[in-house]
């Protein structure tokens, strides 16, 4: 949590009433200070790691004592009061889980009549508003109650859970009379049995142990059973908001939802982004392919829009980039996601702003949601050191299924020998029409086709192949399979924080080691971090914070669509299935006996040829971070001002060997240098008062600069001299090149009041006007507000109960404008990237220019509640959301018969509308046995394409992947566009005077978007052991699948050979043009290879609905001797994609139903050949010294 | 309220500051630093030039698809039938309808700037990918297309008539501007004709010839009036002279390798010569046979056998086929052949045997045959024209389809050109495709299909053309208004 930027003036203006109010202390205070602060001392020294930095507290009507004993407990800081002072409070109602101590110290003095000072590690009560006349000889009666020396000579208990249970190793302190914590304590044993000697009379007994609430008791004689309640499972109380600003959630009028770090860290997906999948309520991710690297789609609420629709991702307040690669079907190197850079071992907690709301104070690009991610600072510890090592094995879970009867070849069907030459021998029919290897080029029979259309399997043949003439034909059932490894994740981090007096700080080192499941592929990634604030004085603080990251790789797998490109475009379809793929793998550096490349066809590259030599490798460092300072102008005035950045650059070369049959003369290779960069700059006006004792402000106001610089450089050698010499002065022929650079600005000035009354009611007004470059100067301003309004009914209304403990409603409204691209408002001529014999070619663009580019405007509203009953046993969390974005500057398609493909415009509107439902509970608590926490996120999107533009029926969201994905008014945004069969008034499929079904074109076909999203989470505790497992699934969302639809012509799909239709051929179930029942029979190949399946997509469109095992944890934790130097030791099995529990039946070449293709609108809604996605099992080792 | 006045005045100066002083340098901060706003006609020309080429004489229209249409290069692998992919077809479409924007572009800069000379080479240009585009897809957008930045984002379809008079209109004009003696030069993007605007002018009036011809069996008074324009007055319309050519020839080095050897070299041996060419030119004993076709691979002597489109792969091998001829086929630096002079003689034959002209027919058709020899290395023309299949016979009819037949032997590499004269003349005929969807056809596609985007995008202008065809005619289409076989289908 980021509370030195954002808890500051609030703590500055205690630290000022404290200097008034110090000199009037007595002296008595001051020795009783002293004395405190050395057993303090003492006790840190003893227990350093004591000094947590987070605290959890759960109080219902609990007396202020109580409060400040379990706050000393938790976070290892020494409270000092005056007990004359604590009757004056009002008992503490407040929850809050793993907060930071101001914040938690806020919360329990809002509305007291007391406050407090913190300062290196001592809390200090501190009258506020005048003492009441019992309190000013409060130390006389203090004395005397110290000066009676009674008490018990022996006091002896047990401490037991709920059920009964001993609890061993409980802590037993002595409290004296006068509420201080004495030096006193003793732990129970293994019964749960304690004794102390000479207790004082009018003492308290302390008694805590970890995961329990702690209580205390008067000291008696004899103390029989002492019970303690385990914690309860708390609210996400403190949240982080915009601007990175801690609220209570109370006092918040938008849902927020926040992961713990800890989660995102437990069961470590490389890619940050798939670690939220199913955690959060209306989140959808979408990753790119079980390649190592590989990017993930996420978003928030729905599609808003026909641009980008991913959230803006904040670290420590300040954007940081989520670019990614534009992968199309046919070309790219999927290089990741941004935001995957961020490695969670720095996380503390990740926030989701959902709505527009929650953002309008970060500007246009929080439009689709912001995520906001908190690093760990090191405030707290005086000197922490955690190590965290994990080692998971990642194997290929969800396996496309194959056919395993009949091999490479064309009609090798027993069909159609018996049709064709009845009078051959199968033996001899099979080696002159089906299949002969030759020289794998044409040669023999077939011996290019890369189909398994070709004889039976197991069937006695024997038939000339790669690897020898006259060989058994028989199949290899795991062939795909074991072309995929285990890959290998290791993570380590290491830690070290730090506090003092006048400075607090963390440093953090990580390493990170990936190799794919796929031969060959790989990804590294070194981080490391550094947090450190400065408080030089009470009215000033200063911060850095700074990740620097080296993230490399010497190949990522090459995905998508191209004949030896993405390797497993042919080992995943385009294949013989009697390959051995042993043999591809123990030769491929050899050539065969005829000096080709030692493969089971010339047409594509042996798999290992085009994964090991065929490679694409990346080198990225990246810096990101922040530094601000605060000044606090006066008590209630604070001066802010941070500066951001992100910058990286980044190296990438992909390489073609010579030997590939993508290689023309030598071989071939391109190398890219891309240097990007986003700065922010910001000062804040910060305020906070209390207006009255009802009434409290606080509010900002500030102004914002934003620069993004981009700049690349490209060479490619098509062809090289000496072969396989990857430099550029070795081209032979030309050399491809190109520059770009970018530049865009934004100026913004923004605002914000929050009110609040009574602590029950809260008003929050944003503002926000920018200025953007990108836009033609007359619509350059844009202005944008939001309004949020959250009520507490519980407290204003007093209707507190067991029952429903909490209940809030809260609304809000909010707007925010978006800009565009740089350049894109006047038209321009392409260069070409290399000259005919020195003459650059121009062309003139392609994109029709906007006359007068307006901003876009996303309007949203939502209302929602948070309820919790039994004293937080059950608790929900629900959400209505309406979301619109309107005047969308969007490239529409035109007819390329105008001169130009697109024109820029101003258009459509699109609205989301939805519901959100977040539903927990502990079913099971059994004080010191078993408990059981389960938390269900559910979220419903409702998208509609309201209008495009007058005389625009449909918009493409990408180019065409053979089905077009468009967004058509009326209906949802990705309706899915392709051939469908043509059927009759009863939906019988039509079929032609062959016997095969005829096509239609221009169908719609499904629609990529989801009926709902969800995610069960499950939490079991029993003493150290925790077992946690989450389930995530999916209803709904079509996709086309490549691999279905050519594995379904190329012949390896089960279905190919199902039902006996290669033996006895096939009737398409349907009628003929004339109405009449078909009867016509046809060959396998007839109905799954003919011409017609080219037009048709029907067939290949998959519900991707899924219900998958995403994370399972066991984990134990030992909380060692605190004398020790180890102090605690957490032991995990980890897994992560563990199974995919549902698919739809139309998956029936079984790949990844969750699966997608880049990041962006591009590759919506299409699969192509994927590569499948890994389970990762493994161990994770945590220490803190 | 005191903070909250503080805030409002706090927000009136960051606003002022922010407004004021810093927004003045955004107009100059959004100018693209790449890309110009103005860009220099020649390099706008050689862009066309090469656009044209690499996509008309490139891989898919050369060798496949209209490749086999033509009856000259046939599939030896996967789909060994006429095929379609969408995806394919509309980065066809697109990227001659960007050539003809460009060309416009530069046409109307050139006219305002008085170089006429660009100008009449870019309405050249621009007449020659348009009749082009026109004979692939029939009726499709010409007078309202072009448009975009006017405002026209779904231009009216106009009928290939009309196209083919504007077309005509066109080239007369441009032929009118060779003549007006401008000095402007065409520049090192003249990467066609080195900057020569007289061969410009020929080409621009033997186009003139050939777009009259395709014309002249639904319109002989406009084929006539236009081919008596030309030929009546060769001083002012000259066509182009014996031996010349209008040929692009690549570099040959990488990326601007000649396409056809890019794909056969490249991606795999997946094209071999069609049986329809390779059987006429055996038959003939046609000298021009090995430098087409190479033998057979290993045959001894050598031998030249052709693949039959639509039969399917178990009934060949590559092996046993001819695969495309060295000089064609398998160089680098080669050549693409946009109007020889060969045909240049066999329109002028064609002309004068049907009357459309006056000239000796008989002269014409020998002198078409040597130039395509010629331009084949092969001197001596003598003993092929008096072969029994190829010599001048007494018979008219027999004569014009032999014009036709040299014509489409000559022009091969042309394949586009060769598929709209054997639509037109039916010669030679063409085998049925006993294949698949393709079963019920007795000739080759009538046109090309038009790309599914366009149904999406321009769907009210299109439909039309669509109605009533289903499935496998969708792809076929209706027959070109110049097509006036009759009993096809």
């Amino acid at each position: 949590m980021n509370l030195s930027i954002h808890a500051d003036s609030a703590v500055q203006n205690i630290f000022r009433r404290r200097s008034r109010v110090i000199d009037n202390i007595p002296s008595y205070l001051i020795a009783m200070k002293l004395t405190i602060f050395m057993i303090v001392a003492l006790n840190v020294q003893v227990s350093a790691n004591a000094l947590a930095q987070r605290i959890s507290l759960h109080l219902k009507n609990q007396p202020m004592e109580y409060a400040l004993n379990e706050l000393q407990r938790q976070s290892g800081y020494a409270v000092i009061y005056n007990p004359e002072y604590l009757k004056i409070t009002h008992p503490v109602t407040l929850s809050v889980k793993d907060a930071a101590v101001e914040n938690a110290l806020k919360l329990i003095f809002a509305n007291q009549p007391v406050s407090y000072t913190l300062e290196r590690g001592v809390i200090t009560i501190v009258p506020d508003r005048g003492l009441p006349a019992a309190a000013t000889d409060s130390h006389r009666r203090a004395k005397a109650a110290e000066s009676r020396i009674q008490g018990f000579p022996e006091v002896r208990g047990r401490v037991v859970d709920s059920l009964g249970q001993p609890l061993a190793g409980a802590s037993i302190r002595v409290i004296n009379a006068t509420g201080q914590r004495t030096t006193r304590q003793t732990t129970t044993d293994v019964n749960g049995y304690f004794a102390l000697t000479e207790v004082p009379d009018n003492a308290m007994l302390e008694v805590t142990y970890v995961g329990y609430v702690a209580r205390q008791v008067r000291a008696a004689a004899t103390m029989g059973n002492i019970v303690l309640q385990a914690e309860s499972a708390g609210l996400d109380e403190v949240v982080v908001t915009a601007l990175g600003i801690s609220r209570s959630k109370k006092a918040v009028g938008y849902a927020v939802q926040e992961v713990a770090g800890e989660e995102l860290a437990q069961s470590r997906d490389i890619n940050l982004v798939n670690a939220l999948s199913g955690k959060i309520a209306g989140v959808q991710v979408t990753n790119s392919g079980g390649a190592v690297g590989s990017s993930s789609r996420i978003v928030i609420r729905g599609n808003n829009s026909f641009g980008d629709n991913q959230p803006l991702f904040v670290v420590d307040g300040v954007p940081v980039m989520n670019n990614s690669t534009s992968v199309t079907r046919s070309a790219g190197v999927d290089y990741g996601n941004g935001a995957a850079d961020i490695d969670p071992n720095n996380i503390e907690s990740v926030s989701v702003l959902k709505g527009a709301n929650a953002a309008a104070l970060y500007g246009s690009r929080a439009a689709n949601g912001v995520i906001l991610i908190t690093t760990k600072k090191g405030a707290g510890a005086k000197l922490g050191i955690d190590v965290s090592s994990s080692l998971t094995a990642d194997n290929v879970y969800i396996m496309p299924k194959y056919q395993n009867e009949y091999g490479q070849g064309l009609y090798g069907s027993e069909y159609l020998w018996q049709l064709r030459q009845p009078d051959m021998a199968y033996q001899d029919y099979a080696r002159t029409y089906s299949y002969n290897y030759v020289d794998g080029r044409g040669g023999g029979v077939n011996d290019m086709i890369d189909e398994s259309w070709g004889p039976r399997l197991d069937a006695g043949l024997h038939i000339d192949q790669f690897f020898g003439d006259d060989q058994p034909w028989i199949a290899h059932p795991d062939n795909v399979k074991s072309f995929f490894d285990t890959g290998i994740t290791s993570d380590n981090n290491i830690s070290l924080s730090s506090a003092g007096e006048h400075a607090f700080g963390r440093l953090s080192l990580s390493n990170l080691n990936v190799t794919g499941s796929l031969p060959n592929t790989e990804l590294y990634q070194n981080t490391v971090n550094f947090s450190g604030t400065l408080m030089p004085s009470k009215r000033f603080r200063a911060e850095v914070n700074v990740t620097y990251l080296k993230r490399y790789s010497d190949n990522l797998a090459r995905g998508q669509y191209g004949s030896s490109e993405n390797p497993f475009m042919s080992v995943g379809g385009w294949f013989g299935r009697q390959v051995d793929m042993n043999l591809l793998k123990q030769h491929w550096a050899e050539n065969d006996a005829l000096g080709n490349p030692y493969n089971w066809q010339q047409g594509v590259d042996n798999p290992y040829l085009a994964s090991y030599k065929n490679t694409n490798a990346m080198n990225k460092g990246r810096v990101f971070g922040n530094v601000n300072a605060t000044f606090d102008i006066n008590d209630w005035l604070s001066l802010k001002g941070v500066v951001g950045t992100d910058y990286y650059d980044e190296f990438r070369q992909d390489v073609t060997n010579s030997r590939s049959t993508r290689s023309r003369v030598g071989g071939s290779f391109g190398q890219t240098m891309i240097t990007s960069s986003e700065t922010n700059a910001d000062v804040l006006l910060l305020a906070k008062k209390e207006l009255s004792s009802a009434f409290a402000i606080d509010g900002l106001i500030g102004a914002n600069i934003r620069n993004n610089k981009y700049r690349s450089m490209w060479v490619n050698a098509g062809e090289l001299t000496v072969p396989d010499l990857y430099t550029i002065s070795n081209v032979k022929g030309n050399v491809s090149s190109s520059t770009y650079f970018s530049e865009k600005e934004t100026q913004s000035v923004y605002a914000s009041a929050n009110l609040s009354y009574n602590n029950y009611l809260f008003l929050s007004l944003t503002g926000r006007n920018d200025w953007s470059s990108t836009l033609p100067a007359n619509n350059r301003s844009f202005f944008y507000p939001s309004a949020t309004l959250g009520y507490v009914f519980t407290d204003g209304l007093d209707l507190g109960s067991s029952v429903l403990s909490y209940g809030k409603v809260r609304a809000g409204w909010a707007q925010v404008g978006n800009d565009t691209d740089p350049y894109r408002t006047v038209a321009t001529y392409a260069p070409s990237s290399s000259t005919w014999n020195g003459v650059t070619f121009y062309s003139y663009t392609r994109q029709i220019p906007p006359l007068n580019l307006k901003p876009e405007i996303t309007s949203s509203f939502e209302v929602g509640t948070e309820l919790r009953f039994w004293n937080d046993r059950l608790w929900l969390d629900a959400t209505y959301y309406h979301m619109a974005t309107k005047n969308q500057i969007m490239s529409v398609d035109v007819s390329r018969t105008t001169g130009f493909g697109s024109s820029l415009i101003n258009a459509g509107n699109i609205q989301n509308q939805g519901v959100e439902i977040q539903l927990g509970g502990r079913p099971v608590d059994k004080n010191g046995g078993l408990r059981w926490d389960v938390n269900v996120n559910w979220a419903a999107n409702r998208n509609k394409v309201v209008e495009l533009y007058p005389g625009i029926e449909s918009l493409d969201l990408g180019p065409a992947n053979n089905v077009i994905i468009q967004a058509m008014p009326g209906k949802p945004f990705g309706q899915i566009i392709g051939g469908a069969y043509q059927r009759d008034g009863d939906g019988r499929i039509v079929v032609n005077a062959q016997g095969v079904p005829n096509v239609v074109s221009n169908q719609v076909l499904g629609n990529i978007l989801p009926r709902w999203t969800g995610g069960v989470s499950n939490t079991l505790h029993y003493k150290n052991l925790l077992l946690s497992f989450l389930v995530d699934m999916r209803w709904g969302g079509d996709f086309f699948s490549y691999t279905t639809w050519h594995n379904l012509a190329n012949g390896t799909l089960p279905a190919t050979t199902a039902n006996g239709v290669r033996e006895n051929g096939m009737i398409v179930a349907g009628v003929k043009e004339d109405g009449s029942v078909n009867d016509i029979r046809i060959s396998a190949e007839d109905y799954f290879r003919g011409g017609y399946v080219w037009d048709l997509h029907e067939n290949s469109i998959i519900d991707g609905s899924y219900i998958k095992l995403r994370e399972v944890v066991l984990g134990y934790t030992w909380q060692l001797k605190a004398n020790k130097y180890l102090k605690k030791a957490t032991f995990s099995l980890v897994g992560r994609n563990l199974a995919l529990l549902y698919t739809h039946k139309s998956n029936i070449a079984h790949i990844d139903p969750e699966t997608g293709m880049g990041v962006g609108n591009n590759g919506l809604g299409v699969e192509v050949y994927q590569i499948p996605p890994t389970r990762s099992v493994g161990l994770k080792v945590q220490l803190g010294f | 309220m005191k903070h909250v006045i503080a805030f409002r005045k706090s927000i009136a100066v960051i606003c002022m500051v922010a407004a004021s002083a810093c927004t003045s340098k955004f107009d100059a901060l959004n100018v693209d630093p790449n890309n110009p706003t103005d860009a220099p006609a020649t390099n706008i020309l050689a862009r066309s030039i090469q656009s044209i080429t690499g996509t008309l004489f490139g891989e898919r229209l050369g060798i496949s698809y209209i490749g086999f249409f033509a009856g000259h290069t046939a599939p030896s692998t996967f789909g060994a039938t006429y095929e379609y992919r969408d995806e394919i077809v509309t980065g066809q479409w697109s990227a001659l309808y960007y050539v003809l924007s460009d060309c416009q572009k530069v046409i109307n800069q050139s006219a305002a700037e008085g170089n006429t000379n660009m100008q009449a080479v870019m309405m050249t240009v621009k007449a020659f990918t348009a009749q082009y585009i026109t004979d692939m897809w029939g009726d499709v957008p010409y007078t309202e297309a072009l448009k975009g930045e006017e405002g026209v984002t779904r231009p009216a379809y106009d009928s290939q008539e009309t196209i083919y008079r504007a077309l005509l209109a066109e080239l007369a004009q441009a032929a009118g501007l060779f003549n007006q003696g401008s000095i402007d030069r065409l520049g090192e993007g003249d990467i066609l004709l080195q900057g020569d605007v007289g061969k410009w002018q020929r080409f621009c009036n033997t186009l003139r010839l050939r777009v009259a011809m395709r014309v002249s069996n639904v319109d002989p008074a406009l084929a006539t009036e236009t081919i008596a324009a030309v030929l009546n007055n060769p001083a002012d319309n000259p066509v182009l002279a014996p031996g010349e050519e209008v040929r692009l020839t690549w570099p040959g080095s990488s990326p601007y390798n000649e396409p056809w050897f890019t794909y056969l070299t490249g991606t795999g041996p997946w094209y071999a010569m069609n049986a329809t060419i390779i059987d006429t030119l055996k038959a003939y004993g046609d000298p021009r046979l090995p430098e087409y076709a190479q033998p057979v691979p290993d045959s001894e002597p050598a031998a030249y056998a052709g693949l039959k489109t639509g039969r399917p792969s178990s009934e060949f091998s590559l092996n046993n086929s001819s695969r495309i001829g060295t000089r064609y086929g398998y160089r680098a630096a080669g050549i693409s052949p946009w109007l020889r002079y060969a045909e240049v003689c066999f329109l002028k034959a064609e002309a004068f045997a049907r009357g459309l002209a006056t000239g000796d027919a008989a002269d014409a058709y020998r002198e078409g045959v040597a130039a395509s020899l010629e331009e084949n290395g092969i001197g001596d023309a003598a003993t092929y024209l008096a072969r029994p299949q190829v010599a001048w016979t007494v018979d008219d009819a027999e004569n014009l389809r032999r014009i036709y037949l040299q014509k489409w032997i000559a022009l091969f590499k042309q394949s586009h050109e060769a598929w709209s004269e054997s639509r037109r003349t039916d010669v030679p005929l063409m085998e049925a495709i006993p294949f698949e969807y393709n079963k019920s056809h007795t000739r080759p596609p009538f046109r090309y299909p038009y790309p599914t985007e366009e149904v999406s995008l321009n769907g009210e202008h299109i439909e039309p053309y669509l109605e009533g065809l289903e499935n496998g005619d969708r792809f076929w289409g209706r027959q070109m208004w110049w097509d006036t076989r009759s009993g096809v289908h």
